[in-house]
């Protein structure tokens, strides 16, 4: 009897949490229906039409999650910015609805916040606020914000949807980089003896930086020289003709960055010296300037950092190593160590 | 009379001039042996200037020497002197290359080529044709050739014979 008592109470407390729950969820999550209005946003910073059209996207996001509600035209081209604001607005249309918020642009970033006011309650519902980087960014804060405004009922529970970038920086369109052309500068240390003449020389490249969400790839054409001596007689020169593949350590403003690559080089070495030919009859040529080109494939690992990542003008530093399969004047295969400074000058938007 | 007297000194003299000027250049080769002995060990030695080449550094002043002696028999004069040289024995120019040297003696002229050629690559190959004069175990003369990379070569040249 006792044990039958106890069964009906906990069912009974069961139902009774259930049927709790239910009323409450409904309560929460049920959007607004009625009349709904848009009220132009404030904008401080952008361009009118992306601000237009981004409140076309709201609207719609909006309408489309609240099936049953229609939207009035506010009737006016000033911005809400407040409650009371709001308040005034939905007595004068007689709406249940206003929506109202500002956008707004400072520094690199771009800040929305968007707010619904229930003429009925008396009270604001809802604040959605997000930062982003970009106007392509709108459409997504558009269709973010709604779906927080239509799942929400309280301003108490009122979201920090927070920063697009960082909180959605596995979003592709995020992590894509933009190509660009690179320029870079910087010194050769030549390995061996494969290279004649002064142990440093200068080195310029010129590539096309193509970035991905992670990696990057750089093809380039370029020149290595040495920087001269007192001997004339004595030097090299050598054309890269190569492509890289780069790993980037990160998509911020300072990003480590590590790969290698492959081509192919020219190398023309002059060493002072005597030309031989002959074994039985040895002939010699007197001493002098002997030249020599050659072309091979070529080995080049690469490391370095990767500077303002995020920004239009980007700037690396890198160490490298290179081998030429090739044997100028029978000496070889040439092998350097470099270094190097470059700039990319891409387009972000 | 006196006038024509004149003329056919003068004639005649500038006959002797040419004659004596021509003979400076011009070798007698039978002049005072039958064929030079020239057989034995040669040591050849010459300089010359190269041109024309296919790869530019063999172009210019060069010199040239054999590191070993090479070893050359001569044979019986024939029916008009001459006698032929060969090789007495065949020097070593090295793996996949050949060497040879052929020649006569006509008196105290020397007429010899020398031909190495390699397997591995045209720098290596050398056709020279010697022309010179035998004296006291000693050859001195001219030389044209081809090579290396297919140089035009010529110059002077002294075999030591010992």
């Amino acid at each position: 009897m006792i044990r039958q008592c106890l069964d009906t109470s906990v069912k009974i407390l069961l139902l009774g949490t259930l049927c709790f729950a239910c009323m409450t969820g409904v309560a929460v999550a049920s959007p607004v229906y009625g009349q709904w209005t848009l009220v132009p946003l404030e904008n401080d910073g952008l361009q009118p039409a992306d601000v237009r059209m981004f409140e076309r996207l709201l609207q719609a996001e909006l309408a489309t999650g609240a099936p049953g509600s229609s939207f009035v035209a506010p009737a006016t081209s000033t911005a809400c910015t407040d409650s009371r604001c709001a308040a005034a607005l939905a007595r004068q249309l007689d709406v249940d609805v206003v929506v109202y918020g500002t956008i707004f642009r400072s520094l690199e970033r771009i800040y929305v916040t968007i707010s619904l006011y229930d003429a009925g309650g008396g009270a604001v519902r809802a604040v959605q606020k997000m930062k982003i980087e970009s106007v392509r960014e709108l459409e997504a804060v558009a269709n973010r914000i709604a779906r927080a405004i239509l799942t929400e009922t309280s301003t108490s529970e009122t979201i920090e949807l927070g920063n697009v970038t960082s909180a959605d920086s596995e979003m592709p369109e995020r992590r894509e980089g933009s190509p660009g052309a690179m320029l870079s500068v910087g010194g050769v240390v030549p390995v061996g003896d494969a290279y004649p003449g002064p142990r440093g020389g200068l080195a310029l490249d010129l590539g096309y930086w193509i970035e991905t969400w992670d990696f990057a790839i750089l093809p380039r054409v370029g020149a290595r020289w040495d920087t001269g001596s007192d001997n004339n007689d004595e030097g090299w020169l050598e054309i890269p003709f190569d492509v890289g593949a780069f790993y980037i350590f990160g998509r911020k403003d300072f990003a480590p960055i590590l790969g290698g690559g492959a081509g192919v080089r020219f190398v023309r070495v002059k060493r002072f010296g005597a030309a031989q030919a002959g074994s039985v009859i040895q002939t010699t040529t007197n001493q002098k300037a002997l030249k020599d080109r050659v072309w091979g494939p070529s080995l080049h690992a690469r490391g370095g950092f990767m500077f303002f990542r995020t920004y239009r003008l980007r700037m690396t530093t890198t160490l490298d190593y290179t081998v030429v399969f090739a044997q100028p004047h029978d000496q070889g295969p040439p092998h350097s160590f470099g270094f190097s400074l470059g700039m990319i000058f891409g387009n972000r938007d | 009379m006196i006038k024509a007297g004149y003329t056919t000194l003068i004639s005649v003299g500038i006959l002797a001039a040419v004659q004596a000027g021509c003979h400076e250049f011009a070798v007698d080769c039978r002049e005072a042996y039958g064929a030079a002995p020239v057989e034995g060990q040669w040591a050849i030695v010459g300089e010359g200037r190269r041109s024309n080449c296919d790869d530019r550094n063999f172009n210019g002043a060069f010199d040239f020497s054999t590191p070993e002696p090479l070893s050359v028999d001569q044979f019986a004069e024939d029916e008009t002197g001459t006698s032929r040289l060969r090789l007495g024995s065949d020097p070593d120019p090295g793996i996949g290359s050949s060497f040879d040297l052929d020649g006569f003696v006509n008196g105290i002229c020397v007429t010899f080529s020398a031909y190495e050629r390699s397997d591995d690559t045209l720098v290596n190959n050398l056709e020279f044709e010697f022309h010179g004069t035998y004296a006291a175990n000693r050859i001195d003369g001219d030389f044209t050739g081809i090579g290396p990379a297919n140089c035009d070569m010529d110059g002077t040249f002294q075999v030591t014979i010992f």
